[in-house]
């Protein structure tokens, strides 16, 4: 069956994990419309999202390269549209994977491949697939699977920085624990260390780049690098952020077969 | 020639001012060696030899073309394929096919509009639907269609597009197309989805002219952290299928004209149901196993009758003209299906990714009347994003009696070149 051959295959070539992860990060933070853990947790989150959501709906072109002990192996190029905290719709625009796109939802993914005519389900271990992939990638929204804490501050890449522990509130969250680095001065993130259930360090992110967009910073660029394959990484770079309001079937699986891939 | 003439409309419209086009194609270059047997079908391959097949190499190099492009505000689809083919014996021959040409528009923001050819898949079984109403019909060894062979029906399709679930009504083309009038087997297709507490439902309803109204309920979901779940069922009022009369008890044996398929007179409930699931092994290891049943299928006791029918033929040598009892045995290799002659199979595929590159999978149906079989091993490795080589066999086992054990064809082996650009 080469539908779950090439999905597989594909999550694997194409880095998108990786993607969705970072997407993951946008969506959870869609300016306003967040339904958020009560109390200061809430408001941690908050600060920290500020700086990754333009919009409430959005569309938002990533390039993500993979490197390997510092040598490029692929580079892909997606887009993305978000809508809110719990929707999000990638699209790979090049090379084999080209059309492919991964919805998601709620809590629920799909992936539908150009070659095929109709979505399909995946499970949390497919999601899993991908040397960039961050366990339950897509359902890595902050807000609605994690809880947020301060637990003192440290030292980060040369800033001061306050250490926030996210534990998960949702039995279905891919990590039990994500710790974030952000500046003590305003939560900006500047590293990200993703645990698995067993407590293992999985991965980590850098928060590298920062750039102003219609008055305040949004982050532009990133690096994921794999902790038990070490020298393995991912870099995103948010090339451009658009308003947009998105059709509803954007976020349906039945919307996704004939969804043109052409109009950017 | 009017193939060729939508085409030609089709470039000539991608030339327009368009807001972007994407294109895509696929080259399938493939050799098959067909390995024909002698069964209670084909005697001393009788008819094999009638229908101009031999054993030996065919060859068949398909260029396929997608377009996708923007003008005017619509979306625009169009798949096209060029086919040659030579089978051991014959001369190329060549085919243009156009599989989906269709355009869509947004409406509003929840409506969604598309008309033409576009092959459209409602079911959430991997070899099976009982609820693919609108469907072609699948391939097993490619029920997703990933070597571009299905044709779309031509149709009108509306959808909206709610938070968690849409609506969408459909009319097909009868076979005969929409201006023929009075023809039958037009067609409207209606399904509601819904995603409930994570579980993708969808209701079907197909209505028919001079039919019978199908009934279908299907579901996907997700259970723990690899396992996938679906299943379909879809209910009828009588079969409109056709059958061998033999089967229904009819010794029938025409002189001049093969024997005519006989429908089932019967109204009661006839149901297909297929229950399933995708289990994720470390190491992305795939599994995906399917039960499937249909009530239209010949149980046991018809296909029985068919294979005492074959055998009495059989009896008959001598007291018949050869060329009627060979017209009749051949004739009854229309009881083969690509759905499965008879009621209850077992699927199982099994993908296991070798290296970076490297894939194994095996697709196994099993027909659980009569413990026959057909394997579909294959195994593939990419080089680099653009090609695929791949080998592939079809090996087809059981008694001699059963599906397909006294299928024609005991062996198929394919070796070939995917190229995608």
């Amino acid at each position: 069956m080469r539908v779950r051959n090439r999905t597989s295959r594909r999550i694997e070539a194409a880095g998108l994990g990786c993607l969705a992860l970072a997407l993951a990060f946008w969506a959870a933070s869609a300016a306003g419309e967040t339904p958020s853990p009560a109390g200061d947790s809430a408001e941690i989150l908050r600060k920290i999202d500020a700086f990754r959501a333009p919009y409430p709906e959005f569309f938002l072109r990533v390039r993500v390269t993979s490197t390997e002990n510092g040598r490029m192996e692929e580079t892909a190029l997606f887009d993305a549209y978000i809508s809110g905290p719990e929707k999000s719709l990638v699209i790979a625009r090049e090379h084999a994977n080209r059309g492919m796109k991964l919805l998601y939802v709620g809590g629920d993914m799909w992936i539908h491949l150009p070659d095929t005519h109709r979505p399909l389900r995946i499970t949390p271990m497919q999601r899993m697939m991908g040397e960039a992939s961050n366990g339950d990638i897509a359902r890595l929204s902050l807000t609605e699977d994690y809880a947020a804490e301060e637990s003192g501050l440290k030292e980060v890449d040369g800033a001061s920085c306050r250490r926030i522990v996210l534990t998960a509130v949702r039995e279905s969250a891919p990590y039990h624990r994500v710790v974030l680095f952000v500046r003590a001065e305003n939560y900006r993130a500047v590293r990200a260390e993703f645990y698995l259930p067993s407590g293992k360090l999985f991965k980590t992110a850098r928060y590298e780049e920062y750039k102003p967009l219609e008055g305040r910073l949004i982050l532009t660029k990133m690096t994921i690098s794999d902790d038990l394959r070490r020298g393995r990484e991912t870099t995103l770079e948010y090339l451009s952020f658009e308003k947009r309001t998105i059709p509803a079937r954007y976020f349906n699986k039945n919307g996704l077969v004939d969804l043109a891939i052409n109009r950017p | 020639m009017k193939k060729v003439l939508i085409a030609i409309a089709v470039l000539v419209l991608s030339r327009l001012p368009s807001a972007a086009w994407e294109t895509r194609f696929l080259g399938l270059y493939r050799g098959l060696y067909q390995s024909f047997r002698e069964s209670v079908f084909n005697p001393q391959n009788a008819c094999v030899n009638f229908l101009g097949l031999q054993n030996g190499p065919n060859y068949v190099f398909t260029q396929f073309a997608g377009l996708s492009f923007d003008v005017l505000g619509l979306d625009w689809r169009v798949d096209l394929s060029v086919k040659a083919a030579k089978s051991p014996g014959g001369r190329w021959e060549t085919d243009l096919t156009v599989h989906q040409l269709y355009l869509q528009k947004d409406l509003g923001g929840r409506w969604s509009l598309l008309a033409g050819r576009s092959i459209q898949r409602w079911g959430t079984g991997y070899a099976f639907n009982p609820t693919d109403v609108i469907g072609p019909a699948k391939e097993l060894n490619d029920p997703d269609n990933t070597e571009k062979r299905a044709v779309g029906n031509d149709l009108l399709k509306i959808e909206y597009f709610g938070d968690s679930f849409s609506l969408a009504l459909c009319g097909l083309a009868p076979p005969g197309g929409w201006t023929k009038p009075g023809s039958e087997g037009r067609r409207l297709a209606f399904r509601a989805y819904a995603n409930i507490r994570h579980v993708d439902m969808s209701w079907v309803a197909l209505f028919t002219s001079g039919k019978s109204p199908l009934w279908g309920f299907n579901f996907a979901a997700v259970a723990g952290d690899r396992l996938e779940i679906h299943g379909e069922v879809g209910l009828q009022k009588g079969s409109y299928e056709k059958y061998h009369p033999a089967s229904q008890g009819e010794l029938a044996l025409y002189s001049a004209d093969p024997v005519e398929q006989v429908k089932k007179a019967d109204r009661r409930i006839y149901l297909q149901a297929l229950l399933g699931f995708t289990y994720t092994f470390p190491g992305n290891v795939l599994w995906v196993s399917e039960i499937y049943h249909r009530d239209q299928g010949y149980s046991p006791e018809e296909w029985g009758r068919v294979i005492e029918y074959l055998s009495f033929l059989g009896n008959l040598g001598g007291s018949l003209p050869e060329d009627v009892l060979l017209a009749n045995r051949c004739w009854c290799l229309q009881v083969f299906s690509p759905n499965g002659a008879m009621r209850d199979y077992w699927m199982n595929y099994l993908q296991v990714p070798l290296f970076k590159k490297g894939t194994l999978t095996a697709t196994h149906l099993w027909n659980l009347s009569d413990i026959g079989f057909v394997l579909i091993p294959e195994a593939a490795v990419a080089a680099g994003d653009h090609f695929t080589f791949y080998l592939r066999s079809y090996i087809f086992q059981g008694r001699t009696t059963s599906e397909f054990g006294s299928f024609y064809q005991s062996l198929v082996f394919e070796a070939g070149l995917r190229l995608m650009l």
